[in-house]
């Protein structure tokens, strides 16, 4: 005989008094040595079940027994729960859910993984299916109750559930994604064209690209040599290589020849992508050639409004430095002969005739001065060095500035018209060192780089607040701010670096392009 | 007397010249010319012992005209007239044989200048020195 409960199962009571007794039967030795063996399989099989079991007395749902699975799983010790109604053990988050269970048990005599949500004795909430199976045991109608806890599998469906809606969320949203690409690609307002690097191919265009170059889209697809009279393969490969990894490359000037054969200027800008899993190219470009076109009339027009300037300023030097000034210049002799005459007779006339003629001389040095002024006579036939080491000789002269002009090698002749007013420019800079710098010495750097020309004017001086001076409603009128606007017709900048106490370094970029003299 | 070859193209200054060195020195413009072709078109028949020659001309310049003189009659020296001051002028004028550079500063350095630069001297304006 085999005790109820087994003695392993610690904690778990002694059946409440009322409680079939499955050893105390009279059936006969051979019935009762089967009856026995099936009562100790069902005890071991009950006992050993890993699902949390126990067997309630149906007309009072006390609990008769519970194996240690179900005492585990709701917190409890066997003195807890056997001989106690669960209807005192169990604590219902949801009594509707309880009234719920009965009535199915009511209504099917059993229930079968029914889904609960209870509370156990540490206060955690669990889902769980139970199932109630009723049997007879010894006379009294009794069921087996069972647990078996879901909550993880639960979570894990609410889990996926989500995860399925975020799936769902980033589906529609690559969808719209797409959508809007597309649609932006397609009635984007410049052209546009998807480039597989990798086989040198058109993927794809949107009509503005194919108007632009006479295309259809029966020509995507195109690739190679085929793709040469759009833009040769040495500036395809040079641009796409120049896009850094995973990066975009931003208005790079490339020419272009259009539906019409016309050569145009285009701005061209790329951003590499995957397309349909392939390395690719997103290229976009504006027409920029009437622009060019305006900038460099706009330039055009600046060097010849300089130059007409420059002519003007050259008459009327010229009318004083070969008229007024050498009228001075004889009307000063004469008068050095008249007091050479007068001093051997009257010396008051000779003295008056002194006063005249420094009078004279003055005169003469400032028609001279301005002369000069307006058109220095190095501007004509010499190169900016040249005319820039004279305007240094003048300073000198005039203020005791000393100007070091340094040219970088590789120096390209300018046209008259950008020569003329670089030099009017350096001047302009060269006269506020003199004025404003408080030293003695100065450097003036010429060079030229690809297509531009750099002119650096440098000094240890004063310094002054360049933010102020070039954004200033007040400075609008500065020289330096005029200077920059005059740069800025000719496509140039004009950049300001100077604290004050700390020296300034000006220095004017301006392209060279259509106005380098060869 | 001293025979100057002026090349001036400013009828005023000439006149003005004239009377100036008839009244201080023994000095006489006997030959004139306007532009420094003009110069050189009358210098083999040209008589002088020294040539008085601005510097801004139309057509060739002064320093032209200078290194054109020193080419043709070595031995007749030639002195720069000008309101240029500039050292690259001078030393370009001189570069190319000019024995005085005078500026139109003082017109008595004119006489000084030439009675020097007779007497084999390079003479510069006091100005320039």
């Amino acid at each position: 005989m085999t005790d109820w409960p087994p003695a392993h199962l610690s904690g778990v009571p002694t059946p409440p008094p009322g409680a079939p007794d499955d050893h105390a039967t009279d059936a006969a030795p051979l019935a009762g040595n089967q009856l026995t063996a099936a009562g100790d399989l069902f005890r071991a099989l009950f006992h050993a079940n890993p699902v949390p079991s126990a067997i309630l007395r149906l007309a009072d749902r006390v609990c008769l027994y519970a194996n240690q699975a179900y005492l585990d799983f709701y917190g409890l010790r066997g003195d807890q729960l056997i001989g106690q109604s669960l209807e005192d053990t169990f604590l219902w988050p949801d009594p509707d859910a309880r009234e719920q269970i009965v009535a199915t048990y009511r209504r099917d005599g059993r229930l079968l993984n029914q889904e609960i949500t209870i509370r156990r004795h540490d206060g955690a909430t669990r889902t769980v299916l139970v199932s109630d199976t009723p049997f007879q045991l010894d006379g009294q109608a009794c069921t087996l109750a069972t647990t078996v806890d879901i909550t993880a599998r639960k979570e894990m469906e609410e889990r996926i559930r989500e995860q399925g809606r975020a799936l769902e969320r980033l589906n529609v949203y690559l969808t719209d994604a797409a959508q809007r690409f597309r649609a932006l690609f397609q009635s984007g307002p410049v052209p546009s064209v998807i480039y597989n690097e990798a086989n040198d191919q058109l993927v794809d265009a949107n009509p503005l690209f194919l108007n632009f170059f006479g295309l259809t889209e029966a020509d995507l697809g195109r690739a190679g040599p085929e793709l040469d009279a759009l833009l040769d393969q040495a500036q395809r490969q040079q641009l796409v290589a120049a896009v850094p990894a995973a990066d975009a490359l931003r208005n790079v000037e490339v020419g272009l020849r259009n539906a019409a054969g016309e050569a145009r200027t285009a701005l061209v800008s790329l951003v590499r992508i995957a397309h349909e899993g392939q390395p690719s190219v997103l290229a976009s470009f504006i027409d920029v050639t009437d622009l060019k076109q305006a900038e460099n009339e706009v330039r055009r027009l600046a060097s010849e409004l300089t130059l007409a300037e420059q002519s003007e300023r050259q008459r009327i030097s010229t009318i004083l430095h070969d008229d007024l000034q050498q009228r001075l210049y004889a009307l000063q002799v004469l008068v050095t002969a008249a007091r050479g005459h007068a001093e051997q007779r009257d010396g008051v006339l000779g003295q008056e005739l002194a006063v005249i003629h420094n009078a004279l001389r003055q005169a003469g040095e400032l028609t001279r001065r301005l002369a000069v002024d307006l058109a220095p006579p190095i501007l004509h036939g010499e190169n900016l060095y040249h005319a820039l080491l004279w305007l240094g000789s003048q300073m000198k002269e005039q203020f005791g500035l000393t100007v070091t002009v340094d040219l970088a090698s590789g120096w390209r002749p300018l046209e008259q018209g950008l020569r003329i007013v670089l030099f009017q420019v350096v001047r302009e800079l060269l006269f506020n060192v003199a004025k404003h710098a408080g030293v003695s010495d100065v450097r003036v750097t010429l060079a030229q780089r690809d297509d531009l020309v750099i002119i650096q004017v440098r000094d240890g001086g004063a310094g002054f607040d360049a933010a102020r001076i070039l954004s200033d409603a007040a400075g609008r009128n500065h020289g330096l701010a005029m200077i920059r606007q005059r740069m800025e017709l000719y496509g140039g900048r004009l950049h300001v670096e100077a604290r004050p106490g700390l020296g300034t370094t000006v220095t004017i970029s301006v392209p060279g392009i259509g106005l380098f003299a060869d | 007397m001293v025979s100057i070859l002026l090349v001036e193209d400013n009828r005023f200054v000439v006149d003005a010249l004239d009377g100036l060195l008839d009244t201080f020195a023994n000095l006489r413009i006997t030959a004139w010319a306007r532009t420094a072709e003009e110069a050189l078109d009358m210098l083999p028949g040209v008589a002088a012992d020294v040539a008085l020659i601005d510097l801004a001309l139309p057509g060739l310049s002064g320093i032209d005209l200078t290194a054109a003189i020193r080419r043709e009659r070595p031995l007749l020296p030639c002195i720069i007239l000008t309101a240029h001051r500039e050292d690259s002028y001078v030393q370009r004028a001189l570069a190319v044989g000019a024995r005085g550079y005078i500026t139109k500063e003082q017109p008595l350095a004119i006489i000084e200048g030439i009675e020097r630069v007779l007497a084999g001297e390079i003479y510069l304006s006091e100005d320039l020195r």
